[in-house]
């Protein structure tokens, strides 16, 4: 007697499926997978980043007529950035294009857009928010709680890369600092995307809560590339 | 029969009518659509410009060649493609900086790398959607003349063509009213959205007219060579005048590339020339050129385009630098401000046209241009302070001025054309004012960002906080405009030699001296 061919079908469907799940080996724990993504960002002599603000504004001047809208730009270790920020002036969109190395700060007038040095500690400083040593890598690896995995997620961006989503609350208080303000103090969500093999960080979502007088939360989405890049940063020539 | 012609040019005009609307619309309500898209005033002004050169540009490249396309495809195809394609481009408008942006944005992850920049991806969206729009806008002119044309025994031809060409010029009078307008209480897409109902009652009354009226092939060739050519000059041109400088860019005027451009531009208009000169079947019959008062209306034509469209872009720069709370206040204003200069203009026409009749046209012109430049230089005085009631008549002389100017240069131009050609004169007096108008606009763009590098550095103390940074690029802006008033001034003066040129011409086509 013959067998139907389809009789094979079922052993076939079951090692490929024991095939497809020996394949991928299962997800660490999401402290894990924030303490190598921490390690590895901190190790990093180098990435592309950039910083997208949505939703309630966050200003950077205590009067509250500019608000921060998006940074672009490249951080190389241990203490230098460049940076074009975006901003939203009554109005108008601006640019301000800023460069960090060291202890020193320069940045460009709205207007002329001539390279004008900046007391330290006076504006928001991408190098500062991504130093190894107590910069967002610290803040995730001491205030991040309540850490649960969302599963393998991919990026709109990024189709067909699975990465490891994690979710937690993190205590804003120390960003706040680093970032001249704009982000926290407070607890916040956090959601945070990272490569399964290499451990990059890809993505960062915090969402703070609407203020008082605020109608919307306030989101910063922090999105990361090319980690090993050193490009050259030098004080901008006045 | 005559019902029926009637009733078509009125189905044929709406769209010509909402095309030419599109092409100012945007003046009043552009810095809505920058703030709204953010684009950095710094480095996306230059870029943003090209939402309404973009549009100038590719509507006078489609009235070069369309008209020529409709001999050899059929009036109605093509008048039917080019409605089609700016109902596509209208739509895409409206949604550039959703699905199509979003769509070159993938495009862009699947090759690039890092997360670009995404208000820059819709404002070239946006651009590109205006571009389509504009060129289907651009085409249905010489079609729908053409088309009139063929429905219009020869001798009753100059009514009904006068027609298409004063809905053209009335579309885009009032284009920046109804933009502010529809501004104060819609999105600015809503602009975009009411073309979509108007074009689609339109094509289906058309669609109907062709299947009743049938289609005429003419024998031919396409002057394909003469249509790249043209075109290519055009684009290069304005390329080269308009584009590369950035805010805060130091004291660069021009990037390296705009010379070669203009050089590229001069060369393909060159080649152009001695093209059309060979070719059996031109796109543009050169002996019209050949006629002093052709020749002379044209050039003079050129300059007032130019000088006029400084004034309908700097107005509402000036109210949205200057007195504008709001951007939608800023459109409202503006809409409302330009009217002081395009409503005269319009009026002015009629008693323009009829002294062109009685006088000359040399006269009238005369008169329009001395008004016009006396309300560009009264222009040139405003300050932080000027108020709308002091603006109003400059504006009010200007438009008067225009408004008389333009309408001999265009009687001009179309009696000097024999019966065969006044619909390709009637196309030309459009596409000469047309290409002043792109070639002001882009010029008069980079002139502007670069005069606002040069006095802001020269004006802001080094460490100035953000009110002293306000106070001292509201004034360079405000000095600026006042320049740009004074070259259009200028430009529109140097209209003086080509039209001392006019001669009168009688009923019978006789030329005479001009007194």
């Amino acid at each position: 007697m013959r067998r139907s061919p389809l009789g094979w079908l079922p052993a076939l469907l079951a090692v490929l499926l024991v095939a497809c799940r020996g394949g991928q080996a299962p997800a660490p724990p999401p402290e894990e997978i924030v303490n190598r993504a921490v390690e590895m960002m901190s190790g990093a002599a180098g990435f592309h980043f950039s910083i997208d603000r949505s939703g309630a504004p966050a200003f950077l001047d205590a009067n509250e007529t500019i608000s921060f809208r998006r940074a672009d730009g490249v951080y190389v270790a241990p203490d230098k950035a460049r940076a074009t920020v975006r901003v939203i002036v009554p109005g108008i969109i601006a640019e301000v294009s800023m460069v960090a190395v060291g202890d020193r700060y320069w940045e460009t007038n709205l207007l002329t857009r001539e390279w004008v040095e900046l007391p330290a500690g006076q504006a928001f400083n991408p190098a500062d928010l991504f130093s190894a040593g107590d910069g967002l890598q610290a803040a995730l690896k001491t205030g991040l709680t309540g850490l649960t995995y969302g599963g393998m997620v991919e990026l709109e961006e990024l189709p067909g890369l699975p990465l490891y989503q994690v979710s937690g609350t993190l205590d804003t208080s120390q960003l706040f600092g680093l970032t001249s303000g704009l982000i926290g103090p407070g607890a916040a969500p956090v959601q945070v995307w990272v490569h399964p093999e290499t451990f990059e960080t890809y993505r960062i979502v915090i969402t703070e809560s609407a203020g008082a007088a605020e109608l919307e939360p306030t989101v910063w989405q922090v999105d990361f590339w090319q980690f090993g890049a050193t490009e050259s940063i030098d004080p901008p020539i006045p | 029969m005559i019902a029926r012609r009637t009733l078509l040019l009125a189905i044929i005009s709406i769209p010509i009518f909402v095309g030419a609307l599109d092409l100012t619309v945007v003046s009043a309500v552009l810095p809505h659509v920058i703030y709204d898209l953010e684009i950095p005033i710094q480095t996306g002004l230059d870029d943003a410009a090209w939402i309404v050169t973009g549009y100038l540009l590719a509507y006078s490249v489609a009235m070069t060649f369309m008209g020529r396309l409709s001999d050899l495809y059929g009036r109605f195809r093509v008048y039917l493609a080019a409605l089609a394609i700016f109902a596509a481009g209208s739509y895409l408008v409206a949604v550039a900086d959703q699905w199509p942006a979003r769509l070159l944005l993938r495009g862009y992850y699947v090759f690039g790398e890092g997360r670009p920049d995404q208000s820059l991806f819709a404002l070239r969206t946006l651009i590109g959607a205006r571009m389509i729009q504009a060129f289907g806008g651009g085409a249905m002119v010489p079609v729908g003349m053409a088309l009139i044309g063929d429905l219009y025994p020869a001798g009753h031809r100059a009514r009904p063509l006068g027609i298409i060409a004063a809905v053209d010029t009335a579309g885009w009078v009032v284009g920046h009213l109804y933009g502010g307008i529809l501004v104060r209480f819609f999105d600015w897409r809503m602009i975009f959205w009411l073309n979509l109902p108007v074009c689609l009652i339109a094509f289906i009354l058309i669609f109907a007219a062709a299947r009743v009226s049938g289609e005429a092939r003419r024998p031919g060739r396409m002057d394909a060579w003469g249509t790249l050519m043209i075109s290519g000059a055009l684009v290069a041109l304005n390329a080269g005048l308009g584009t590369g400088v950035e805010a805060g860019a130091g004291s660069q005027l021009l990037p390296p590339y705009a010379a070669p451009l203009v050089i590229a531009a001069v060369m393909l208009f060159a080649g152009f020339i001695i093209w059309e000169r060979r070719f059996t079947d031109p796109l543009m019959p050169l002996t019209l050129f050949r006629q002093r008062n052709f020749a002379a209306a044209s050039a003079a034509n050129f300059l007032t385009g130019f000088s006029l469209f400084v004034a309908i872009a700097n107005v509402p720069l000036f109210i949205n630098t200057v007195s504008a709370q709001t951007l939608e206040q800023g459109a409202w204003d503006s809409g409302w401000m330009l009217s002081a200069l395009t409503v005269p203009m319009a009026l002015a026409a009629v008693p323009g046209g009829y002294i062109a009749a009685k006088m000359g046209y040399r006269f009238p012109s005369l008169l329009g241009l001395a008004a016009a430049v006396t309300g560009l230089l009264a222009m040139t005085r405003w300050e932080i302070e000027t108020s709308y009631f002091q603006m109003t008549p400059h504006l009010l002389t200007a438009g008067i001025g225009f408004g008389i100017l333009i309408a001999p240069i265009a009687a001009a131009v179309v009696d000097s054309a024999p019966e065969s050609h006044r619909g390709t004169a009637s196309a030309l007096v459009i596409i000469f004012r047309l290409v002043g108008m792109t070639v002001g606009v882009s010029s008069l763009t980079t002139y502007g960002v670069h005069r606002m590098n040069v006095l802001s550095a020269e004006r802001l103390p080094s460490g100035a906080d953000l009110v002293e940074i306000v106070q001292v690029g509201m004034q360079v802006a405000v000095d600026v405009v006042g320049e740009t008033f004074l070259i259009a001034a200028v430009v529109c003066a140097l209209a003086l030699a080509p039209l001392l040129l006019l001669r009168r011409l009688d009923v019978s086509g006789e030329i005479h001296g001009d007194t």
